[in-house]
């Protein structure tokens, strides 16, 4: 089961992981530089200051990671009702939904995993206790939004209703906007404190994101249509 | 007892009917062929019976439970062909090879897949997207029959298949069949296949009562003949459909007697069941 989950994404999992991968290295040596050119104090002092700092679009590549791993995972699922089958192995439905949801979503999970532990090493390594936390912050805010995105694209690749597919598809974008008002990089925060209430908006949104999602199936399951 | 009941079946698409109120029985043991022609609600009955359709109104039961809402113990029992072999694609032979043995894995029988497996000249690391439609087939028949179901539902099987991989099928099911203690629904449009594998017999036509009948019955009572061009119809009973054909006139139906100057043809699966539907 597990392999016929990975294999519908293997090929851009691997791409993807690469590009994240390079994402890091940048974001590492452009600190490495830093650190060596105005040395840790004033890296750390310049964060304090002037905010300055950026993730160089790791974050955003995590989003667009969860994205496209879930576009691959559904689509392939829709494509000639392969659901059906999947759907019909001999367990109860909401296991088979479970599976099909939960699988994907685990190897986000690990890549998300092992980025924050290297992002921990790397940025620790320099930037003082206090800093850590709110980059964290906002990481876990980011790595909570992808998997929020992962599930909104259930939402409307799975949901046979057309015009149930377009609403979720569009709440899925106010819900992006929505996260860039709260959780943009760093330096274009307002204070560092800006996020505080996301968690909130976002519970707001994996509520919405949920139902969607568990509809989506229903419906699906309730009126399969060629 | 039967290994599926659907009562009062009615179905529709918006306001395109389907059909309304149909009322069929597959019992345990017995092979019974879903028959009619594009539209007229086949597939549709086939999905309502898997769970992936809800009916506007009426039940299904297989084995005893509602369709839509069917055990873990009752999904394993079912081995389910779509049509045009739908499957997982972008696996490897020997992935979804390895995926039904852990999925069945209780009544997996893997001698039954090898064995029609090896009738194959590929290998088992091949992608599935990579057969022809007749070898990946013969894949997913091997695994529907190594997951050894006490029901098959098998829809169109025969759709885009050759000749020798329909005999061959044809001749894996009846082998598979021949305890008698599996039930088959199974729809084609290739309906000679069917000869000596049915025991009874749907057939669906668009707004009328589908016929529900013993597949012996069917072929002993019902009946073509040809006439001259210029025979009034209007006294013969029991006609289903008649056509026109240079100087002669062909009638077919349920006929209690032999009508005047008619000549009785011979009537394959085929010809029966395109006299029953009429000619396009």
């Amino acid at each position: 089961m597990f392999k016929k989950e990975f294999y519908k994404f293997k090929d851009v999992y691997l791409l993807l992981v690469v590009l994240i991968t390079s994402f890091l290295a940048y974001l590492a040596f452009s600190l490495k530089n830093m650190v060596q050119n105005f040395g840790a104090l004033d890296t750390n002092l310049s964060f304090l200051f002037k905010k300055k700092f950026t993730f160089f679009h790791l974050d955003d590549m995590n989003l667009v990671f969860a994205f496209v791993i879930a576009v691959f995972v559904f689509f392939h699922e829709r494509i000639n009702g392969r659901l059906r089958l999947s759907l019909h192995f001999p367990h109860s439905s909401a296991r088979n939904i479970g599976f099909i949801i939960m699988c994907g979503l685990l190897f986000v999970f690990f890549v998300y995993f092992v980025e924050i532990i290297l992002l921990n090493i790397i940025l620790g390594a320099v930037y003082a206790k206090e800093i850590m936390y709110v980059l964290n912050y906002s990481l876990a805010f980011n790595y909570v939004f992808g998997f929020l995105l992962y599930i909104f694209c259930c939402g409307f690749i799975i949901e046979p209703v057309k015009k149930r597919a377009i609403v979720n598809f569009i709440v899925m974008l106010g819900s992006i906007y929505l996260y860039y008002e709260i959780n943009p990089d760093i330096y274009a925060f307002d204070s560092f404190y800006a996020n505080d209430f996301g968690f909130y908006y976002m519970g707001i949104v994996a509520l919405y994101a949920l139902s969607a999602a568990f509809i989506a199936f229903d419906n699906y399951k309730r009126g399969y249509i060629k | 007892m039967n290994a599926i009941e659907c009562r009062n079946l009615s179905h529709s698409f918006g306001k395109n009917r389907i059909y309304e109120k149909l009322n069929f029985n597959v019992p345990r043991g017995k092979v019974v062929g879903l028959l009619g022609k594009n539209g007229v609600g086949k597939s549709t009955t086939i999905n309502i019976l898997m769970g992936n359709l809800e009916p506007t109104s009426g039940e299904c039961l297989i084995f005893g439970e509602d369709s839509n809402n069917l055990s873990a113990n009752t999904k394993s029992r079912i081995g389910l062909l779509y049509e045009g072999y739908v499957t997982y694609d972008y696996l490897k032979i020997k992935d979804l090879y390895k995926l039904y043995e852990k999925e069945y894995a209780a009544r997996f029988k893997k001698e039954l897949f090898f064995d029609l497996f090896k009738k194959l000249t590929v290998s088992e690391n091949q992608k599935i997207s990579t057969l022809s439609c007749g070898q990946r087939s013969q894949v997913i028949l091997g695994l529907i029959f190594a997951s050894d179901p006490d029901l098959l539902i098998l829809d169109d099987y025969s759709l885009g298949l050759d000749t020798g991989y329909r005999r061959l099928f044809i001749d894996y099911l009846k082998k598979f069949i021949e305890n008698k203690d599996k039930s088959v629904l199974m729809t084609t449009h290739i309906v000679n296949d069917l000869d000596e594998l049915l025991d009874e017999i749907i057939i669906m036509r668009k707004g009328k009562e589908p016929l529900n009948i013993g597949y012996k019955k069917f072929r002993d009572t019902f009946r073509g003949f040809s006439l001259p061009r210029n025979t009034n119809l209007e006294n013969i009973d029991g006609i289903e459909s008649s056509f026109k054909l240079g100087d002669e006139m062909q009638i077919f139906g349920f006929f209690k007697k032999k009508p005047i100057n008619a000549k009785e043809l011979k009537l394959n699966l085929e010809d029966a069941f395109l006299g029953y539907t009429g000619r396009y």
